[in-house]
């Protein structure tokens, strides 16, 4: 990488992402779309339609269940808690304020019972201060629990080895590369969902990543870098 | 100890990666990459990681599934009313059953016999429970499905 184009653009900054030459983030229907049509499920939800709640919950219950798995690790509870999010979702629909995007309100519902339900079984704590991130925002480390995600058949293996790397991060960290690996979304979308600027949602998702190659250099060192591997012996 | 800043070629490259660039932008990066190895290095990391990910996604719950799940609250609540009705019913008939047969005529051998039955069988039920309960969460079969 040449040094003279290697300036920091300082992504985290209020700035933004800098001149990286990002898409125009208009480009992004699929996400706004879908923003749309469930704020409006919400807000019919609220004037006591049942079936747009119930609409709702069958577009967003997949999305919701990866993001509990990828905190708390099991499938069942991950299950359980992703039902739990909209239970309480819907007790509080009177509380949702329309023309409001639903995604990042119910995105701390789901997060919030998901703490809660890790606070509660003693898996969560706050995180050391080295590792808060250049924000200062505190972060959270999760226990590991028993077992990984259940993966599909192929490259069953890899995805084991994938998830014992996965738990080692934190709360904030596995959020986000849920976020960007198993939802796809972009950029902007995560940024909105998360309410940080979108040079934030770079910074976080390139630290989230380099501790994920670091964390798994151990299996995969010569595929992921040169750089995550001497992290690693160095740790090590 | 803070986290370090990015520098620029690593945020392209995941920019890159991420499919997030500008047609000007991913082709400037593109005519880099032939000739930068470095860059090449950290691009071709960072698609594995991207690859990796996708075939390590959590299985999608099936719809069955959450159809289980909303039927549970159901059961687990006919449940709770089931066992705690049955339980009811056997402390009532034991402890009347018992409160009549001692205050009745009926002769001591069947008055004592009856009354070690009964102690005998709670013994030995709450005998079997304490041991269960020990053991349960150690128990490495209670995660089986069928």
């Amino acid at each position: 990488m040449s040094a003279d184009s290697n300036a920091p653009p300082d992504p985290g900054g209020p700035g933004g992402p800098g001149d990286l030459g990002l898409k125009d983030p208009a480009g992004r229907e699929y996400e706004a779309e879908m923003e749309a049509r469930v704020s409006q499920w919400m807000a019919e939800a609220k004037h006591g339609d049942v079936q747009a709640f119930d609409r709702l919950t069958t577009a967003l219950r997949n999305r919701a269940f990866q993001l509990a798995q990828s905190w708390v690790g099991s499938r069942e509870d991950a299950l359980e808690l992703a039902q739990e999010a909209f239970l309480k979702t819907y007790k509080a629909r009177d509380t949702y304020r329309e023309g409001e995007p639903f995604l990042p309100w119910f995105h701390r519902i789901l997060r919030n019972t998901c703490y809660s339900f890790l606070r509660q079984s003693k898996r969560l704590r706050p995180a050391s201060l080295s590792s808060r991130s250049q924000e200062g925002e505190a972060d959270w480390e999760i226990e590991d629990d028993e077992g990984a995600p259940e993966a599909g058949l192929e490259g069953e293996e890899q995805a084991a080895l994938f998830w014992k790397g996965f738990k080692r991060l934190s709360a904030r960290d596995r959020e986000i590369l849920t976020l960007r690996h198993f939802h796809e979304l972009a950029y902007a979308d995560i940024a909105r969902r998360l309410a940080i600027p979108e040079g934030t949602v770079m910074s976080r998702l390139f630290h989230a990543r380099a501790r994920l190659r670091a964390a798994l250099a151990s299996h995969f060192g010569d595929e992921l870098g040169p750089r995550e591997r001497e992290q690693a012996k160095e740790r090590s | 100890m803070s986290e370090r800043v990015p520098s620029r070629d690593e945020l392209l490259a995941m920019a890159y990666v991420d499919g997030e660039l500008g047609d000007e932008a991913r082709a400037e990066l593109e005519r880099r990459l032939a000739s930068e190895p470095a860059l090449r290095r950290e691009v071709s990391a960072l698609k594995k990681l991207e690859v990796l990910a996708r075939a390590a996604a959590p299985r999608e719950p099936q719809d069955h599934e959450w159809a289980a799940l909303a039927r549970e609250p159901l059961q687990r609540a006919g449940l709770a009313l089931g066992w705690t009705l049955a339980v009811a019913g056997v402390l009532v008939l034991v402890g009347g059953g018992l409160w009549v047969l001692f205050t009745s005529d009926a002769p001591l051998w069947l008055k004592l016999g009856l009354g070690a039955l009964v102690a005998g069988g709670a013994l030995l039920f709450l005998a079997v429970l304490r041991a269960r309960l020990r053991v349960l969460p150690h128990d490495p079969y209670t995660g089986v499905e069928r």
